[in-house]
């Protein structure tokens, strides 16, 4: 057993980080809607998921962590639009964890001080991987950064503005319905839910014009079990949209979602590029730029080819009970943080497919109506025997909605943080680990048979590890892991600098070989000697109607 | 610092929002495990991991859940409602669909005229087709295999992506009585193109065949009104008048 001591350092680190997650997972989750689904008994899951995260996530990411660091996650997070990105490192890392440990001290089969060196470790895990993916940025959530999620470098950004094509009405409706049909896909994917879907942005291109990025990912056979035959003739594992838009608000919020105002945005849409990439690659690789032919082409056939695996996956979903359905759904919440075992070479394929006995023995109870009314206690009511904060606290986020002259009673004394008492502090009697018991594991599911689909082709799960162990970028290395934007700001002029900025447009339609000392404009002058519109001038057509 | 039972100084009642399941569930639950961890004679830093299978075992959680449904049927006077299919087709003693609860408005509630209304999700012209309401994966299935109608206008009383996925491009519009504009279905019926009204309130059933005008030309709801005041009137639902 673990002798390991909280220091008061840590204890304030830890409170601190509960009350941000509960600045950041109240108004999400209040903005959102209903969380309901004629097909998928989506609140048991739900709940139940949170609960399997509390006690699967740090035993695999002490495990992951022995290979690859947080840093090296984060950085790998910037550097490929992989599964893990804004909504799954937050959510993996640290909501549905957090979430399922409000759960289970509000049903009292733990205590606010459990676990303690678990609840420190995935607190300090989510920080140094989401200070290291926003390091541009620089903050940890995008809800402190009002719903804006600037991760990217320059370098990629530069590529991705320079490269996209203009739309015409072929190409418009060719991204408009891969967008639709990938969607629809991707929520069937994961049992409603939208964890294969992730963005990123705004980044801005001046007047009214943004560029922002749509990610879809697990899009093929993948650590799903359900997705074996079905999704074998799925081309890409990952596919990302980067849009330029003009006169649209966008937003991207910690669930990774991006809002837009107006929510019809595609009339607004005027560049687009398609790319891929896994965790075995550590750019983005164009799919289908060689022309905007090529892309409306791609688009189209992409599109096809998700569409006709829908029928065979609702199929398959629809042949299941109840409990194959709450299962699938706690596996596909889960799924969130399967890149940390990925690229640590560290996968297990039982370990992501069983649900363990701790949430088994719950299940009884999960029926739907309480999956609905414990989310309703714990995100909007703060209310029950655990609910309060103490008589004089009031919850900021329900304040914000109290007016006075209005008669309304002021919030009650609630909320989602369940902070951890100081009097540990005092006598340190509070369990470690949450394995510091003996644990098990089952799954009802049918059992994965197939390979993993990655850039280069499908993977057995011992290929996979050993590719991941001997895995290499000089992106991960000094001296370039060392240069952010901060440092190009100022060294855009050292050749090492250089020298990574020309690794990054190696594949680049227009900027290979540009190096480290192009700006914006630059970017207009190549477009223009292309014989391409800036995205001024197509700004301006698609505002006189062409 | 010791405390024997985890009883807080400050509590708030359970199930404030309405309902008794909260309550129900969590009281049971609680006592157990503070009964189970007096019956050891341990500390509690010492039992809830090492021995937690002792703290709580499978089948007293399922005696909970027994009990629960007993008491939750005696006092609400119906079973759980269930947002799932197949819930109510798995476990018939346990649920009924909420969607078959009494969803209906008072037709006053409504312009004269208009069978019911919904938020726009995105403006277009407005449709008439014929109602096809699809509740089931039965549903669903048969669809699949026979084809859409030309001229549909799904009846769709879940506002998630899921259950529809393999039809929604084939409906001519969608009225769906449940979720908001950012609902998948609302998120899937704008990015598809198909006019989608979410939210949707009726003041009778609609039947399979009958003729509807949906009044898509309305503006767009805004997605982040809260306010009654900022929203944008809703879309109405009329009877077709073609010929008339």
């Amino acid at each position: 057993m673990s002798e390991w001591r909280i220091s008061e350092a840590q204890l304030h680190l830890v409170n601190t980080a509960l009350a941000e997650h509960d600045d950041t997972i109240v108004p999400n989750l209040l903005t959102r809607t209903a969380q309901e689904s004629k097909l998928f008994p989506m609140l048991p899951y739900f709940m139940m998921s949170f609960m399997q995260a509390y006690y699967m996530y740090p035993g695999i990411l002490r495990k992951a962590s022995e290979h690859i660091s947080p840093e090296d996650v984060g950085h790998r997070m910037r550097n490929s639009s992989i599964q893990l990105g804004t909504l799954a490192a937050n959510m993996g890392g640290q909501l549905l964890y957090l979430q399922g440990r409000v759960e289970l001290i509000k049903l009292g089969m733990i205590r606010p001080e459990d676990n303690l060196e678990d609840l420190w470790y995935v607190i300090d895990w989510h920080e140094r991987v989401m200070s290291t993916y926003r390091r541009n940025e620089g903050h940890i959530w995008t809800n402190a950064a009002g719903d804006m999620s600037q991760v990217l470098d320059e370098r990629v950004l530069q590529v991705l503005e320079a490269d996209a094509y203009e739309v015409d009405d072929e190409l418009r409706a060719a991204v408009a319905r891969f967008s639709a049909v990938t969607s629809q896909y991707s929520f069937l994917v994961y049992c409603e839910s939208r964890v294969g879907m992730d963005a990123n942005g705004p980044y801005n291109l001046g007047d009214q014009r943004m560029l922002h990025v749509r990610n879809f990912l697990t899009l093929g056979e993948s650590g799903l079990p359900w997705m074996d035959g079905v999704a074998a003739d799925i081309p890409y594992q990952n596919l990302t949209l980067s849009l330029i838009t003009d006169d649209v608000r966008i937003e991207v919020t910690d669930f990774g979602s991006a809002y837009t105002v107006p929510e019809a945005y595609q009339e607004h849409v005027i560049g687009v590029g398609l790319y891929t990439s896994d965790i075995f690659t550590d750019r983005l690789i164009p799919v289908g730029m060689g022309s905007k032919a090529e892309l409306i082409r791609t688009l189209n056939e992409i599109a096809d080819v998700v569409k006709a695996a829908i029928t065979p996956l609702h199929r398959r979903f629809a042949a299941m009970n109840f409990d194959e359905m709450t299962e699938a759904g706690i596996l596909a919440y889960v799924y969130a943080l399967s890149d940390v075992s990925f690229m640590s070479g560290t996968w297990d394929q039982e370990e992501w497919e069983g649900i363990d006995d701790r949430v088994r023995r719950l299940w009884p109870v999960y029926n739907e109506e309480y999956g609905t009314a414990s989310f309703m206690s714990d995100y909007v009511a703060f209310d029950g025997l655990h609910g309060a904060a103490g008589e004089y606290y009031i919850h900021p986020y329900s304040y914000r909605s109290w007016k006075p002259g209005a008669d309304m009673t002021l919030p009650k004394s609630g909320r989602v943080a369940q902070l951890v008492p100081a009097f540990v502090l005092n006598d340190h009697d509070y369990s470690r680990r949450a394995s510091d018991g003996a644990t098990s594991s089952r799954s009802a599911l049918p059992r994965k048979t197939s390979t993993y689909q990655f850039v280069e082709g499908g993977l057995t799960q011992d290929e996979l590890n050993a590719k991941a162990r001997s895995y290499k970028s000089p992106l991960l290395e000094a001296p370039w892991r060392n240069f952010d934007d901060a440092s190009v700001k100022f060294g855009y002029q050292d050749p090492d600098v250089d020298a990574m900025y020309r690794y990054t447009q190696e594949n680049s339609r227009l900027l290979k070989n540009r190096g480290s000392a192009l700006v914006r404009a630059d970017i207009d002058r190549i477009r223009t000697e292309a014989g391409e519109s800036t995205w001024a001038e197509a700004a301006a057509r698609r505002r006189a109607g062409h | 610092m010791k405390y024997a039972t985890g009883q807080p100084k400050w509590a708030f009642p359970e199930d404030t929002l309405g309902g008794v399941l909260t309550g129900m569930t969590r009281t049971k639950v609680i006592a157990q495990v503070n009964a189970n961890l007096e019956a050891s004679g341990r500390s509690w830093s010492a039992t809830v991991n090492q021995d937690w299978a002792q703290l709580l075992t499978r089948e007293q959680m399922q005696a909970i859940a027994d009990s629960i449904l007993t008491e939750f049927q005696q006092t609400e006077g119906r079973k759980f409602y269930a947002g799932a299919e197949i819930s109510v087709l798995d476990k018939p003693h346990m649920y009924v669909l909420r969607s078959e609860g009494d969803i209906y408005y008072d037709a006053a509630e409504f312009a004269p005229g208009a069978i019911g209304d919904g938020d726009n999700v995105f403006r277009t012209d407005d449709v008439t087709g014929n109602v096809l309401v699809i509740r089931k994966v039965a549903d669903v299935n048969r669809l699949i295999d026979d084809g859409v109608p030309e001229g549909t206008i799904a009846v769709i009383d879940d506002s998630g992506g899921t259950l529809t996925a393999p039809l929604l491009p084939d409906f001519e519009a969608v009225i769906c009585l449940a979720g908001t504009v950012r609902s998948h279905l609302g998120i899937l019926g704008r990015e598809f193109g198909v006019p989608t009204l979410m939210a949707s309130r009726l003041s009778r059933p609609l039947i399979d065949g009958e003729r509807v005008t949906v009044k898509y030309s309305t503006e767009a709801q805004d997605a982040e009104a809260f306010l009654e005041e900022d929203r944008k009137p809703r879309a109405l639902i009329v009877p077709a008048t073609e010929g008339a």
